[in-house]
């Protein structure tokens, strides 16, 4: 458990390693990071779930935003930032998910394919094509599909790490593609 | 749930390639400010060609309370472009930059408008205020680029609050507009000043904040 101040400095230490490419310092970063982030969430959501999905976001965008650390500043803000902006993504995301349930619990209707511009189902079409077929099947499944996680895990026999895994890929493929 | 972790932990290990560490974000801004500059004075010597009553005058530069507002105006901007790439910098505070920056703001708002310029409804000509356009024509065209520059530079890093992102590039943008617009501008009444001057900062950094990250990335 990282507790005292040079917990901190080894773990400064490791990332500025990890931006040079060190492997090792790298998965240290990350555990010293998960750990953090644990109890920095967990002392403010109370599902132990949610706060593993937003750990598990968290490390995502700390591979995203690697480049933009710099040791001039202290690794707890850093991280604490990342932490904070995944925690509210989640809480906007679950706070849609009961509006968007609600919503489909009274009178409205799923948008029909008709309605999405050809020209949109097109591009849409074309990106899902630079997707590998792993990747493809998985962003179906969550996205248009609607599967939860575990279920995609079990349709795919994948585990649940390799499915996040091939999710993120594929998104981060398809971001470039539709140049979001 | 733990094995879960350990095996993105893996697999984001074996995914790591060296990267390039982005510069401080204070560098950064302070090498683009200068062609920021440059651009969007430029960018409004040009626009302010296709209006005859437009140009340059030295006689302005004379003037205290011109020079003053000036001042204030590129202060505004200089925050501005500060706050707007801290914001995509994590872990750096902008909480006392983004006060500084609205501040400098309600300053210019109120000592340019009401106090220095003697905010007064007599002063007001409605032909002068329906051709103020020209105003809010050269000062969005001036932004313009200073917009697509500091877009693209927060870009480079991690967009972390998408609309006061945009709030901020919005008014730093617009403000380096009208800081190069007021160069060329010959109205001189404050209410002029305040509807074609002023007002398109507050509502264009109002629109990036509510509408465009609710249209674009939605």
């Amino acid at each position: 458990m990282l507790k005292t101040k040079s917990d901190l400095t080894k773990l400064t230490e490791a990332i500025v390693a990890a931006q040079n490419g060190d492997q090792k310092a790298y998965t240290r970063l990350l555990r010293g990071a998960a750990l953090l982030s644990e109890k920095f969430i967990g002392s403010r959501l109370r599902d132990p779930q949610t706060v593993e999905d937003v750990v598990q976001d968290i490390l995502f965008k700390i591979h995203r935003s690697l480049h933009t650390y710099n040791s001039m500043y202290p690794f707890e803000a850093w991280l604490y930032a990342i932490a904070r902006n995944c925690m509210n993504d989640q809480l906007k995301k679950i706070q849609k998910n009961m509006e968007t349930s609600l919503f489909n619990d009274s009178v409205v209707e799923p948008m029909a394919e008709s309605e999405i511009s050809a020209l949109e189902l097109q591009y849409l079409k074309n990106a899902m094509d630079r997707l590998s077929e792993k990747q493809r099947k998985v962003v179906t499944f969550l996205k248009l599909e609607g599967m939860t996680i575990k279920e995609t895990a079990q349709k795919m026999k994948m585990s649940e790490s390799a499915v996040k895994v091939a999710a993120h890929r594929g998104y981060k493929v398809l971001f470039e593609e539709l140049k979001l | 749930m733990q094995q879960s972790r350990t095996d993105i932990i893996e697999k984001l290990a074996k995914e790591l390639k060296p990267v390039q560490v982005l510069a401080p974000y204070w560098h950064l801004g302070f090498s683009v400010l200068v062609p920021m500059v440059v651009v969007s004075l430029a960018t409004a010597f040009l626009t302010s060609m296709m209006f005859s009553d437009f140009g340059f005058s030295v006689d302005r530069l004379a003037n205290s309370k011109f020079i003053f507002e000036q001042i204030l105006l590129f202060f505004v901007a200089l925050s501005g472009v500060m706050v707007t790439l801290a914001l995509s910098r994590p872990g750096v505070e902008v909480k006392v930059m983004q006060r500084i920056c609205i501040g400098a703001l309600v300053v210019w708002t109120v000592l340019g408008m009401s106090v220095l310029d003697s905010f007064l409804m007599p002063q007001f000509n409605v032909n002068l205020a329906l051709f103020g356009y020209k105003c809010l024509v050269v000062s969005g065209l001036s932004g313009m680029p200073v917009g697509i520059i500091l877009f693209k530079l927060i870009n480079k890093g991690v967009v972390l609050n998408t609309p006061l992102n945009l709030f901020f590039l919005a008014i730093s943008a617009m403000a380096m507009g009208c800081f190069a617009l007021q160069f060329f501008c010959p109205i001189v009444p404050g209410s002029i000043k305040l509807i074609w001057h002023v007002l398109p900062i507050y509502v264009f950094s109002y629109l990036s904040f509510y509408l465009l990250p609710r249209t674009l990335f939605s």
